[in-house]
């Protein structure tokens, strides 16, 4: 019975394994476990074996059964593979083509660099404060130490207006309407657009962005300045770079600084860029003039703060080696997808 | 203003090479720009004496000269024309080699051999003056070049912050140098003059206002002779960018960049009087300066006057008519104290800034100025071999003031955030020549040299010991203050996530320029505002193009659009946002920021195998419905709108709880054509403050729904003009709560539809929140929202 069983287990297997279509399996599955099949001739003739016998030999018919069964499937699972694989070639591409873009398009890289700007000092505890671009001369030159008749004016030409005002040139406004509505300590920066009544040429525009900040409180120091425009200077022009001040003047603040940072293109040793200094200049900055104070009624006998002004086309121009800043008010999608 | 290293190593002891104290300098605030090195080591070129000068033979542009060089006699070619006998010139000898690199070689210059060359001061990189040849004084022939003095040079390039007029000059320059180096400043000493001193030849000087003019102060010099300056001043001059004139002129110009005090010579024998009297001008009195131009002057304008007239412009210029020239023989040497805010008024008024002008207006040495007025007259008599000089006349309206500063050295020490010593403060203070004239324990009274003009509080001082206690010398420290309320603006926050958006949409961010051309802002006038008024305009623009504030970015945006659209030509999306200026009366604007946007050119299907479409209304105003809600903007309304430079039939305008909060729409083919834009351009602009409503608000979280939602068609014909907004509005507000969504499956307008008409396929989707809708239920509902069609909108059901 064994014997019998094996080669008809062989039989079957060779079958199937023949089979090339679905239709040649079906055939295959009717041969082999069909009702009229030899398989089930097999189970029919159980009753001929000796009983004490008959449980081992139904089960190696049943084993018989599934093993058939589970080869079919296989083939057949097989089969399918073959026709989608074969489907499948012929919808082969060039997986090489460019990709169908739905084309992102870019961020300024004004506002990128005024953005990394905004982020470093929020980090610091500064809030946000804006001012109106159209002012009045006290708040953009008298309220900040700049009377009318001082040499100081000369140092930024002013866009006068027809009703009596002007185009702030800086956003030291900000300061002075901040600190009119909040009592210290106050810690803030005004980022904005400022103008100049300069000529437009590759090194000036008529108008460019500032971010002006300010902290006043009862011992804020000049080394706390330090301090901060240090940590300014790593934060957005990479570790590792160190500031140099130099005493200047501004007429709202004292003592005055210009900051240069170590050049981040040739780390201090000098290149076209930093014109073979090393250093960079990136921002002015001091202690808060006493009269800039009283002008926004704070007793400056029991606060000081520092202030600082930046602006963003230099640094911008200098992170990306841009060398004219007309490109930034062009717009030209070549320029602006660079960065 | 350009310095000389040589003469500042007159002026004191150090010993720093020029880049080192350029670098000194500028740590102390006194901003080095540039060195530039003047001259050379002159190996090989002497001094040598014009013996004779002949004609050449062959050309008559050239002189043959024979020239002692003490060692022979040289016959060198020239073609100076300035070549005379007499002369003591530098001669470059054969085998020299000029400072520009040029070899000197015997040469033959049309059939005469010329051994060396006479050089001018170009050559010799001394100056740019390649006129002629340069010309020294009385030296021994062969001796070397290098070894006159101050003739090998390193000029600098001095930018100083207007704070510091004490530096306007050498020795002002001088005194920074001897805080560091320690050493004192030797200031030039009046020479000895052989004249008679004559201390009764006087003059009446009257100052008729004492607040414009605190002092004048005069010499009188007899019988000068004007004559060219020796070598040693004009080279002094020269080499920091003056030109030398005469002797006279010379010496005030030499006090002036060697003291920073402005001089004024007269031709005493042209002053009517004689008599000086400082006074304002009258009305309608008029001056020709010394530049040969009539002056208007007014009546608060400050002139030095003879019995007659205006003979100079109070410290700005003198005038032409009393001006020194070679026939002058009697001097009246000017020296005074000009009020700073009355020099710098009247110069702006008159348009006029001279050297003097540019020191008087940042303020003078009030009580020092004398002593250059002393040390300039004994020049002028000693150069000018005068027979007698006057002593000083001195005209004093009001009396110099010391000023003193109070301040606590504890307080000046922690306001820079360091510990310094106070015996090191006090050194400092001692450099910086502040004399202290009282010290209570930490309280000092310092009395202020005469020459810092910039410093009157404590905080002056503070920065005066900072900048030589050394900026780099400060450490760094961190705030630890108190916990202080921070954030970021709603402003920021909007246009951070704006940003974020519409880049992630394929849109590009632009900055334009706000000033315009006035023109511009009358084609594309402001949206947003009822009644129109001219923009508001700068008085004193550059160029036309940045005369007015703008009023819309439109414009801007479309000038971007066009440009790329040349050479791009491809998909463009752009959006701004930026400030414009709402003109409110013809004096007042109204700053607002907008939001601009546009589209042009093909929709983005970037690829070789998919055609690409070009951009229509709806795809942009999906965009547009897509930002909004981005922003939670839910109920926002769309009506037609009219815009001049806008397509009359597909422009919208937005609406948020009934105001007006922007436009769009295509942009109008007669002013794409303007501005040569031959793509489909679809163009919006909106107001910012209404867009960040919402910014921060928090979503709150809607149960998703758990019964089953129920859709009924709805196909209506209605009148072609009636607007989808309309129905919408029109079957949301019948049916609160039910309706849960209404879209549109056609619109069809042809045939079988009435002329006028349009079918419109709705579908609805009912969905009630607290249970499931019956058929029935859904059928009465959608009946009865047929009926508001019809019955509220005239529609007819199909
Ligand atoms: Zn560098």
């Amino acid at each position: 019975m064994q014997a019998k069983i094996s080669a008809l287990k062989q039989n079957a297997f060779n079958d199937i394994a023949s089979a090339q279509d679905s239709n040649a399996l079906e055939d295959c599955r009717i041969k082999w476990l069909g009702k009229k099949s030899e398989t089930s001739q097999l189970l029919k003739g159980l009753k001929d074996v000796a009983p004490d016998q008959r449980p081992a030999v139904g089960a190696l018919i049943n084993d018989l059964k599934n093993e058939i069964e589970s080869t079919i499937n296989a083939r057949r699972t097989e089969m399918e593979f073959e026709v989608i694989s074969r489907q499948l070639e012929g919808e082969a591409i060039d997986v090489t083509l460019p990709g169908k873009r739905q084309g992102l398009g870019r961020v300024h890289p004004l506002t990128q660099t005024l953005d990394a700007v905004i982020n470093i000092f929020h980090s610091l505890g500064f809030s946000v404060a804006e001012g109106p671009e159209i002012e009045s001369e006290y708040y953009n030159f008298d309220a900040l130490n700049i009377p009318t008749y001082h040499p100081a004016r000369d140092m930024q030409d002013t866009f006068f207006l027809e009703n009596g005002k002007l185009l702030r040139t800086h956003t030291s406004p900000v300061q002075i309407r901040v600190m009119e509505n909040r009592t210290p300590p106050v810690r803030v920066i005004a980022p904005g657009r400022v103008y100049r009544n300069e000529a437009i040429n590759a090194r000036s525009y008529c108008l460019f962005h500032q971010v002006e900040g300010f902290y006043v409180d009862q011992k804020v120091t000049f080394a706390e300045l330090k301090g901060v425009l240090g940590f300014f200077a790593q934060e957005l022009f990479g570790k590792g770079t160190k500031i140099k001040l130099r005493p200047s003047y501004f007429p709202f603040t004292e003592p005055s600084l210009e900051c240069d940072i170590s050049c981040f293109l040739c780390h201090g040793s000098g290149c076209r860029v930093c014109k073979y200094s090393g250093w960079l200049e990136i921002l002015g900055a001091g202690m808060i003039h006493p009269e800039v104070l009283k002008s926004a009624h704070y007793d400056p006998e029991k606060y000081q703060g520092y202030a600082f002004g930046m602006g963003i086309e230099r640094i911008t121009m200098l992170l990306y080696g841009i060398n004219d800043i007309r490109l930034f008010f062009e717009n030209d999608i070549r320029f602006l997808s660079q960065f | 203003m350009k310095i000389s290293y040589a003469w500042l190593k007159k002026l004191v002891n150090f010993s720093y090479s020029p880049e080192e104290l350029a670098d000194y300098l500028t740590m102390q605030g006194i901003e080095i720009a540039s060195i530039e090195k003047i001259g050379g080591d002159f190996d090989g070129i002497v001094i040598g004496k014009i013996l004779d000068v002949k004609k050449h033979p062959e050309a008559d542009k050239l002189s043959v000269c024979s020239v002692d060089v003490g060692t022979n006699i040289l016959t060198i070619v020239c073609g100076a024309s300035n070549v005379a006998q007499g002369q003591y010139v530098p001669v470059a000898l054969e085998g020299s080699v000029l400072p520009g690199g040029q070899k000197i070689t015997a040469a033959t210059l049309k059939g005469v051999t010329s051994h060396g060359m006479i050089c001018s001061a170009s050559e010799l990189n001394l100056s740019d003056d390649a006129k002629g040849i340069m010309v020294l004084e009385k030296i021994n022939p062969g001796t070397p070049l290098s070894q006159i003095d101050g003739i090998s040079d390193y000029v600098m390039e001095i930018e100083l912050t207007p704070n510091r007029p004490d530096c306007l000059n050498m020795a002002g320059v001088a005194r920074e140098i001897s805080i560091r180096s320690g050493n004192p400043v030797k200031y030039p000493q009046p020479p000895e003059v052989k004249c008679t001193i004559n201390s009764t030849d006087t003059i009446p000087i009257a100052i008729k206002n004492p607040d414009l003019c605190e002092q004048y102060s005069a010499y009188i010099i007899r019988n000068v002779k004007v004559a060219p300056s020796p070598f040693w001043l004009r080279n002094a001059l020269e080499k920091i960018g003056l030109r030398s004139i005469n002797n006279i002129v010379d010496v005030t110009n030499y006090a002036l960049m060697c003291m920073g005090h402005p001089l004024h010579a007269f031709d005493l024998d042209k002053l009517n009087g004689p008599e000086i009297i400082v006074r304002t001008a009258k009305k309608n009195e008029t001056i020709v300066t010394i530049d040969e131009k009539e002056r208007i002057l007014a009546e608060d304008m400050l002139v030095i006057a003879d019995s007659v007239k205006p003979v100079a412009l109070a410290g700005i210029m003198g005038g032409a008519e009393t001006a020194v020239s070679d026939s002058t023989t009697n001097i009246l040497l000017e020296g005074a104290y000009f009020n700073p805010v009355s020099i710098r008024k009247t110069s702006k008024t008159v348009g006029l800034s001279s050297d003097s002008s540019y020191r008087f207006e940042r303020g003078t040495d009030r009580a020092g100025f004398v002593d250059v007025l002393t040390l300039a007259a004994h020049m002028i008599a000693d150069l000018g071999k005068a027979s007698g000089i006057s002593t000083r006349i001195d005209t004093i309206a009001k009396k110099p003031q010391q000023v003193t500063i109070s301040c606590n050295l504890d307080k000046i020490t922690s306001y820079i955030g360091v510990n310094i010593p106070h015996n090191q403060v006090l050194d400092i203070f001692k450099k910086l020549q502040f004399s202290i004239l009282e010290q209570n324990g930490k309280d000092v009274k310092l009395a202020i040299p005469s020459f810092r003009v910039d410093l009157a509080i404590q905080e002056d001082i503070v920065e005066e010991l900072a900048r030589i206690y050394g900026y780099n010398n400060i450490p760094m420290a961190f705030p630890g203050s108190e916990f202080i309320e921070f954030e970021l603006n709603k402003n920021i926050q909007f246009a951070r996530k704006t940003r974020s958006i519409l880049t992630g949409m394929g849109f590009f961010d632009i900055i334009t320029c706000s000033l315009t051309n006035k023109k511009v802002t009358e084609e594309f006038p402001s949206l947003f505002t009822s009644k129109q008024h001219p923009a508001l305009c700068v008085k004193n623009p550059i160029s036309e193009m940045q005369h007015a504030l703008q009023t819309s970015l439109v414009p801007n945006m479309i000038n971007v659009i066009a440009t790329n659209a040349r050479h791009a030509g491809q998909t463009l999306q752009f959006f701004e946002i930026g400030s414009i200026f709402i003109p409110k009366s013809p004096q007042e604007a109204n700053e607002q920021t907008v939001l601009c946007i546009a589209v042009s050119g093909k929709a983005p299907k970037d690829s070789i195998t998919t055609t690409r479409d070009s951009w229509d209304y709806f795809t942009f105003k999906g965009i547009l419905e897509d930002y909004f809600l981005s922003l939670g903007l839910r109920d926002i309304n769309y009506e037609t709108a009219s815009i001049p430079y806008l397509h009359p039939g597909r422009t919208a305008c937005s609406k948020l709880n009934n105001e007006i909060i922007g436009y769009f729409g295509q942009i109008h083919p007669v002013a794409a054509r303007q501005y040569t834009i031959d793509q489909n351009t679809f163009i919006g602009e909106f107001l910012v403050s209404p867009l960040l409503c919402n910014i921060n608000a928090l979503s709150r979280y809607t149960p998703l729904p758990k019964y089953p939602a129920v859709e009924r068609d709805l196909a209506i014909v209605v009148d072609k003009s009636m607007t989808f907004q309309i129905i919408h509005d029109t079957l949301t507000s019948s049916l609160p709560g039910l309706l849960e969504k209404l879209s549109i499956i056609s619109i069809y307008e042809g045939k079988q539809i009435p002329d006028g008409k349009k079918s419109i396929n709705f579908r609805m989707r009912y969905r009630s929140v607290d249970r499931t809708l019956l058929d029935d239920e859904v059928d009465l509902i959608h009946n009865k929202l047929a009926s508001v069609l019809v019955n509220q909108l005239n529609c007819e059901m199909r």
